[in-house]
């Protein structure tokens, strides 16, 4: 039972990381239908400079002003060399573009930083044990935050006009457009969203685990399964999907015992077959469902 | 010279498996991302049964055959969902064999791959090989302009654009998706006995993300069906890794450094690229 | 004036000529313009050095780079007087045996060389020993370990000591308790070990509770661990590769606390970020096995030296940085006595016992890997680890 709980545990942690990440890429997608997989190269990125601000004797507050700082640098970047792309709704060629920007994002890292992982000492890690199960100061950090994102993220979408804003973009640009919405506007600030929370998810990373040049693509990959089995245009799907993926592979796989046991490398096995038969009974998305109009 | 030929090799092997995807991904836009799954079963396959004394092109015709199966399958799975879900079928696909490819390690010998894989007697050394796979990549390529030549090439074009009026006129699109699908699975079983036979060696980190990575890149930029323009888009994404070896760069960095400045090469085409790509949502 | 297909065409014309263009001379000897002190023509040799710098590895084959530059230098200064100079030729093997064979027909029939220092990784030797004695070229790594190198090729040697000493000292040490659990690295040294420490594990009786395994790079192992620990092992083999992935185990063992468990590990825990960050949990606790007599100070200072002027060694540890010296030192005098004739080279590998930071007494007697090499016992007193038995 303890093991059961332990797992659901840091399940939960690994699912929010996730998740967030998949809510950048679902804010991209909805206004401009690209896939921005970039996100998780940008993510390294700034994580890696939040280590750099580190090794200084940065106040909390300064650190923050330059986080911000570098994540609208991040955007204007990846906004400007997407932008053809979004204009002229190439999804594909604009997906190719955000892979290319990843692996240099990822290459400069690696020539300036090596090939050696970092861990982001933010404030000491602590942990807490509770008979046999731990949690981490830094786990609960990551399942607050994640928390408190969506709530804010769920009241701007429904209750400020800014997120009525993006909501009409992404449902249909051009009669957004006609409606006097600065729907470049919207999109750029999209971006910096999705930015940002990836930044947030590097950094969470690099307390949690560990941060390394490559780790990127790899995140990234989880996320954007994540979002295509939930359904892109619907962010409970998205939600569901990124703590099934995480959740069921690491339950078969730390239960597994004695001649039955598996390894870890068997989660991607896991993730495929649950991806596979949820994209099959649902391929529309997890809450789609047909309705009838009158 | 020698270095020179090998690198031929490694480039019109590179042509070989970016044909069919051309076809698949640019011109029918169907993002397919499973194709490396093709290119390791078939390797595993080719390698084992090479390993266990089988004839090299008897292995060779045996893994022809598993991946069309594969090729089958996925072409069942493409009928069931959307264009989208495919493509994370096809990654999620490719992650969970290589999983299981270093898990198996009582028939793939796991993590440390298969060494001294025996060539057949018509490609026992570098240019014979090279004559056989500048052989098939013309085959490839002939037939490929053939295929656009025919009525099939320009209802696969008409596709993207328009699916329902493709059916309108008679032709089912889907046994064009799968007649390109099951020649893909052909091209790749051949090409990857090619490479096999060239480097004698299989890693099971053979055909992984940054494989997927290079030929879809080759396939997207050849963005129109035309045979010069995927020799064109092979030829820059091939060889400019290649000229920066020439370049004098601290060993440390050298790999990084080609990865940026070929990074920022693919950002200018791809901003210079004329737009003429528009993809369709397929309903099911 | 040119649009930019015209550009694509004019840039891989140039690189497929150039890349069609052979070298300047046929061997591995050439004359440079340079002339000696003493007015003689300096004759320089190339080796050609196969290394994971990028990729999972590149952490360990960037630092083994500092290594060798450091040492050629002062091989260079040595030989001036004789009017020998030595070039190393890096390739990027990648970890990886077909990246391996790529660099290895690279340096041979693009740079001619007939001697190589490599590969690092297993798989990148095990991917170039079969095509050596076709190439006639002699290689020598100071770093692959892999037991199925043994015998794969007459021009392979390696001056690592094979996995299975230290695998043997590994059961060796897990065969005094009842119930053992196992956390290996999907990597290929990492698995050698794994493979063996199970197997002796099995013949001596040992009820193995868990044998988990993690994909390469792997930096969250909460899970494997909740799951080995509900298990109750008496013994837990941590079995990661050096770098992060050790730091992150180690830390997220200690994040766990109290573990009434014994740990054993092998050269991997032998790093200064795990030392400081986790011996306050360890001490006690675990015991290294790797191989011995490599606390010299003599070696601490060479150390000190290579690392204040071309970088940190956090990830190659005291061994590989020895045999790293070693197999230079080796290979630069050999290819001096021998007129870097390959046969006369190999025969000396043979037959010839050479004196090292490793042992006074390398000898390969005919085998692949270097004989008279075993295995210590080390645990952590105050954050180092010390010698228990050897």
């Amino acid at each position: 039972m303890e093991l059961f709980t332990q797992i659901i545990i840091n399940s939960l942690i690994s699912g929010t990381q996730v998740l967030l990440l998949a809510t950048g890429l679902f804010l991209v997608y909805s206004v401009t239908r690209i896939m921005h997989v970039g996100l998780g190269a940008v993510a390294m990125i700034l994580a890696y400079i939040v280590y750099s601000l580190l090794q200084t004797d940065l106040n909390i507050f300064m650190l923050f002003i330059l986080f911000l700082t570098a994540a609208l640098i991040l955007t204007i970047l990846t906004y400007l060399l997407l932008r053809g792309f979004i204009n002229r709704e190439q999804n594909l060629l604009g997906l190719l573009m955000s892979l290319t920007i990843g692996v240099f994002f990822e290459s400069i890292l690696s020539i300036i930083f090596g090939p050696e992982g970092r861990f982001i000492n933010l404030f000491e890690t602590k942990s807490y044990n509770f008979s046999e199960i731990t949690v981490t100061n830094v786990g609960i950090l990551t399942l607050a935050l994640g928390i408190c994102l969506f709530a804010t993220g769920l009241f701007i979408l429904r209750s400020t006009p800014e997120g009525r804003k993006l909501r009409a973009t992404s449902s249909n640009k051009n009669l957004a457009i006609v409606l006097g919405i600065k729907t470049q506007k919207v999109i750029f600030i999209t971006f910096f969203l999705a930015t940002a929370i990836a930044g947030l998810v590097g950094v969470l990373k690099g307390m949690y685990t560990a941060v390394t040049p490559l780790a990127g693509l790899n995140l990234i990959i989880m996320s954007f399964i994540a979002l295509i089995v939930g359904g892109p245009n619907d962010y409970r799907g998205t939600i569901v999907a990124s703590y099934i993926l995480v959740l069921i592979p690491e339950l078969l796989i730390s239960l597994s015992i004695d001649s039955f046991s598996l390894s870890a490398s068997w989660k991607m096995v896991f993730v495929f077959v649950i991806a596979t038969i949820l994209l099959t009974l649902k391929p529309q998305g997890l809450f789609y469902s047909v309705t009838r109009n009158t | 010279m020698s270095y020179f030929l090998v690198t031929l090799l490694a480039f019109f092997n590179t042509l070989i498996n970016c044909s069919p995807l051309q076809v698949l991904v640019s011109v029918g836009g169907i993002f397919f991302l499973g194709f490396p799954v093709m290119a390791k079963v078939s390797a595993y396959t080719v390698a084992i049964l090479e390993k266990s004394d089988f004839n090299p092109l008897v292995a060779m015709l045996i893994a022809i055959l598993l991946t069309i199966i594969i090729a089958i399958g996925f072409y069942y799975l493409y009928l069931r969902v959307s264009n989208d879900s495919f493509a994370v079928i096809g990654l999620a696909a490719m992650l969970a064999v290589e999983a299981l490819i270093i898990s198996w390690d009582d028939l793939t010998n796991g993590l440390l791959g298969i060494p001294g894989i025996p060539r057949p007697e018509i490609a026992n050394s570098i240019p014979s090989l090279l004559f056989v796979t500048i052989l098939f990549a013309l085959i490839v390529l002939v037939f490929e302009w053939l295929f656009f030549q025919t009525k099939y090439g320009r209802a696969l074009r008409a596709m993207k654009e328009n699916n329902i009026s493709v059916e309108a006129l008679g032709i089912n699109p889907n046994k064009i998706i799968l007649g390109i699908m099951i020649t893909m699975a052909v091209v790749f079983s051949f090409s990857t006995s090619l490479y096999l036979w060239r480097v004698q060696f299989l890693a099971p980190s053979f055909a992984g993300l940054h494989y997927l990575i290079l030929l879809l890149t080759i396939a997207i930029m050849a963005h129109r069906p035309k045979v010069t323009l995927l020799i064109l888009s092979t030829v820059f994404v091939f060889y400019i890794p290649e000229l920066l070896r020439f370049f004098p760069l601290p060993s440390a960095i050298l790999g990084y450094s080609r990865l940026v400045i070929y990074s920022l090469l693919l950002i200018v085409l791809l901003i210079n690229l004329s737009p003429k790509f528009i993809t369709s949502s397929r309903k099911i | 004036m040119f649009n930019i297909k015209q550009y694509i065409a004019i840039a891989t014309i140039a690189t497929i000529g150039l890349s069609a263009c052979d070298a300047p001379v046929d061997n591995s000897q050439i004359q440079i313009d340079s002339v000696s002190d003493s007015g003689n023509q300096m004759q320089e040799y190339k080796i050609g050095v196969i290394l994971s710098l990028t990729g999972d590895a590149g952490a360990f084959g960037v630092e083994t780079q500092r290594v060798l530059d450091y040492e050629i230098e002062k091989i260079n200064q040595q030989y001036k007087d004789k009017n020998v100079q030595f070039k190393l030729i890096y390739e990027d093997g990648q970890c990886d045996g077909a990246r391996a064979v790529d660099a290895l027909n690279k340096l041979t029939d693009f740079d001619n060389v007939d001697f190589i220092l490599g590969g690092l990784c297993s798989s990148e030797s095990l991917g170039i020993a079969p095509l050596l004695e076709s190439k006639n070229v002699v290689a020598l790594s100071g770093w692959s370990s892999n037991p199925e190198l043994e015998g794969a090729s007459e021009n392979f040697f390696s001056l690592s000591y094979s996995d299975n000493g230290v695998a043997f000292g590994i059961s060796d040490y897990m065969s005094n308790f009842e119930t053992a659990a196992l956390i290996s690295e999907q990597n290929d040294y990492n698995a050698a070990i794994q493979k063996i420490v199970l197997e002796q594990l099995k013949e001596d009786g040992v009820e193995i509770v868990a044998d988990e395994e993690f994909p390469k790079g792997s930096t969250d192992l909460r899970n494997i661990i909740s799951k080995v620990k509900s298990q109750n092992p008496d013994v837990v083999l941590l079995n990661p590769n050096p770098g992060i992935t050790t730091e992150s185990l180690a830390k997220q063992i200690k994040e766990t606390g109290d573990w009434d468990t014994n740990f054993v590990t092998q050269y991997a825990w032998n790093t200064e970020t795990v030392l400081n960050e986790t011996s306050d949990y360890f001490e006690g606790k675990l015991v290294q096995i790797d191989a011995p007599n490599l606390s010299s100070p003599e070696l601490k200072s060479y150390m000190d030296d290579i690392i204040a002027t071309k970088g940190e060694l956090t990830n190659l540890g005291a061994y590989y940085t020895a045999s790293s010296l070693d197999a230079l030192n080796i290979m630069t005098k050999l290819i001096a006595e021998n007129d870097a004739n390959v046969e006369a080279v190999k025969n000396a590998l043979n037959t010839q016992t050479f004196s090292g930071w490793i042992t006074d007494k390398i000898e390969f007697n005919g085998n692949t890997f270097v004989q008279n090499v075993g295995t210590a016992s080390y645990e952590i007193v105050n954050n180092e680890m010390k010698l228990i038995e050897s």
